[in-house]
């Protein structure tokens, strides 16, 4: 196998908790707003069984196929020349949706924290630190995850507690003005974050206790699920019809902590756990980049790939967007469904799974046959 | 300028083959293919960028495809 390190499930959960939570927590509040008003800590609820799903179908497909990724069961499923059409389509859109989070990092700690910076220093210094980590292998990936969480988590409870003085109950009144319609087209936008885990398929393989799996995958979509609704029901009870106006709500709402006129300008606290959190993300991304490139053609290591495929990533997030506006219409287009992740994470392995139980009836039938 | 920027970028590709490089095993043919091809891509696309920054970016092109190909698809529905 290509990679010998091995984790445990409940290290890859963490990991999909921070790969889905990270950019999340902070531009989530905002896109679902549009569509659902104050109802948006309600939206969260109707993306879980997306997540599950995604989490579900990868599950399947690995019962059906222990030892490989989808770069390898998608050539057995399909077929080599199609497996490796598919396997090209998914590296595609990983490589896409991988820049596209680099570009809102760089574009983020520049507009808020470091001006004077140029984009590509952000960017580049990020994308090495992550090539040193996915360099190290997946048991480095997961243990730095494990070891940010706790941090991550109370940081964030932290956050919640203080802001707790300045909410008002009356602002996310009233609950379903108009029935659940808004909070489901809300949770429409929801749907790009949790099919992202769908990318759990690159690390089945490589678990220790496979048989848990469905378990800690489960618990991580419920995790990431809980971790939404506070975050929206704070950012709601804080600014009430006003979160529209804001890019990262929960930024400015921390901005907004003053208790006794020492405690101010917590904003940094946020920035400190998003920063942690997104090079989790980037890491768990680039990693299944550069282990799907290298499983696409056959190699025995994929470290040799790291740095050209950091390089790719350099190049492809600066030019992401040219500036803000146009990334608002990206994730204008997003929130009315049909997105990249939405395939890579959910169409692509249904449709993978779909064809691998007709061959599997067809390979019963004629079995059945035979034996007539 | 752009050839600032065009020079940067090609010391980056030439140290990162430098570093990379003797770290193969000459007998894996295949990786040190693949590892050039990809570098060659990353840094012929990086120059591409630099010479038309109006360019259009791959995310860009993925979500022109897949809101055409959702319009294909609600256009069976409707």
């Amino acid at each position: 196998m290509i990679e010998k390190g091995k984790i445990s499930a409940s290290q890859m959960s963490v990991m999909m908790y921070h790969a889905i939570i990270a950019t999340g927590i902070l531009f989530i509040p905002k896109t679902v707003f549009d569509a659902a008003q104050q109802d948006i800590w309600i939206s969260p609820l109707w993306a879980f069984p997306l997540g599950l799903l995604s989490v579900y179908i990868a599950y399947k497909l690995h019962k059906l196929y222990p030892d490989d990724t989808i770069m390898q069961y998608s050539e057995h499923i399909l077929g080599v020349f199609f497996g490796k059409v598919i396997g090209f389509i998914l590296l595609l859109l990983l490589y896409t949706s991988i820049s596209v989070m680099v570009w809102q990092y760089g574009e983020f700690v520049v507009s808020e924290f470091l001006p004077h910076t140029p984009k590509y220093v952000v960017i580049g210094m990020m994308i090495l630190l992550c090539a040193f980590a996915v360099h190290g292998g997946l048991e480095v990936i997961g243990r730095l995850s494990e070891m940010v969480f706790p941090v991550f988590f109370l940081l964030f409870l932290v956050i919640v507690v203080l802001l707790l003085p300045d909410i008002e109950i009356k602002r996310m009144l009233p609950v379903m003005e108009n029935g659940i319609m808004p909070s489901v087209k809300g949770s429409l936008a929801l749907y790009t974050w949790f099919a992202q885990f769908g990318i759990i398929y690159f690390f089945f393989p490589y678990l220790t206790n496979r048989e848990k799996g469905m378990k800690w995958g489960g618990i991580s979509v419920l995790a990431v699920t809980i971790t939404l609704v506070l975050t929206n029901i704070i950012v709601i009870l804080v600014f009430g019809r006003v979160t529209g106006n804001f890019t990262a709500p929960l930024m400015s709402a921390a901005r907004y902590i003053s208790i006794a006129e020492f405690l101010s300008h917590l904003e940094a606290i946020v920035m400190a756990i998003w920063i942690a959190g997104t090079f989790i993300k980037i890491c768990v991304f680039y990693y299944a980049l550069v282990l799907g490139t290298a499983q696409w053609f056959n190699l025995s290591n994929y470290r040799s790939l790291v740095l050209p495929t950091g390089f790719l990533i350099g190049v492809f997030a600066i030019q992401a967007f040219l500036n803000s506006a146009e990334a608002s219409e990206h994730f204008h287009e997003v929130s009315h469904g049909l997105t990249d992740t939405l395939v890579y994470g959910l169409i692509i392995p249904m449709f993978l799974l779909s064809i691998a139980y007709i061959r599997k009836m067809k390979i019963f039938k004629q079995k059945g046959r035979e034996k007539k | 300028m752009k050839g600032v920027y065009i020079f940067s970028v090609t010391a980056v590709a030439v140290l990162m083959f430098i570093y990379q490089w003797s770290k193969i095993k000459s007998t894996k043919k295949k990786e040190k293919m693949v590892f050039s091809f990809l570098m060659i891509i990353g840094w012929s696309l990086a120059v591409t960028y630099i010479v038309f920054p109006n360019m259009d970016s791959p995310a860009k092109m993925v979500d022109h495809v897949l809101t055409s190909l959702r319009n294909i698809f609600l256009g069976i529905f409707s």
